[in-house]
């Protein structure tokens, strides 16, 4: 599976949903990264250098405040011309502010690996990532 | 009853604009060559879709 929210991330989806223990109002889903880490998320993953192979990050708040639609949340990032120019690997959630997410930062929430997207200074770069929760 | 309620999936796409004075096709080009591929090409909002994860 290329996409995963770890286990860290679901307890932050649960907590602030039902605000509880350890609930916090400044804690929730406000930041984006991407990175080089060759390795896959894996449920147990709480931050960045975690991954196998990670070197270099970016990280970035949200353009705008993440929208719904039905069971959908989506979120933005735009990287600028001059940031994350690497082969970008994996694209994560994070729930802190970009100031506070670091490679080591247990911040992590989920998202997607195992890409191969080379980032360089001829474009800018806008990342959705949608979650969608569904009964079944 | 399912032992499972919930599914949880995650959508990634990503789009390139050109830097200014970088042309859409130029940009095309320079992606090719790169070997990145390009999914869709946007001319309307100039832009090129360069990733999409369905996450299933």
């Amino acid at each position: 599976m290329a996409s995963l929210i770890v286990n860290q991330g679901l307890q932050r989806i649960a907590i602030n949903a039902s605000q509880a223990t350890a609930f916090s109002s400044s804690r929730f889903i406000q930041s984006m990264s991407v990175d080089d880490a060759t390795g896959a998320f894996a449920a147990a993953n709480t931050k960045l250098d975690d991954g196998a192979g990670f070197t270099q990050e970016f990280d970035a708040a949200f353009d705008s405040t993440p929208t719904r639609s039905n069971q959908t949340i989506s979120h933005v990032m735009t990287i600028p011309t001059g940031s994350g120019n690497f082969t970008i690997r994996r694209v994560a959630l994070h729930d802190d502010t970009a100031a506070n997410v670091t490679s080591s930062s247990t911040t992590l929430v989920g998202g997607v690996d195992n890409q191969s997207l080379t980032k360089t200074s001829d474009f800018t770069l806008a990342i959705t990532m949608r979650i969608t929760y569904t009964s079944v | 009853m399912p032992d499972t309620l919930l599914k949880i999936r995650v959508e990634t796409e990503a789009w390139a604009t050109p830097r200014p004075g970088l042309s859409l096709s130029a940009l095309c080009a320079k992606l090719a060559q790169s070997g990145l591929p390009v999914l869709e090409v946007d001319e309307r909002n100039n832009r090129v879709r360069v990733l999409y994860d369905k996450g299933e």
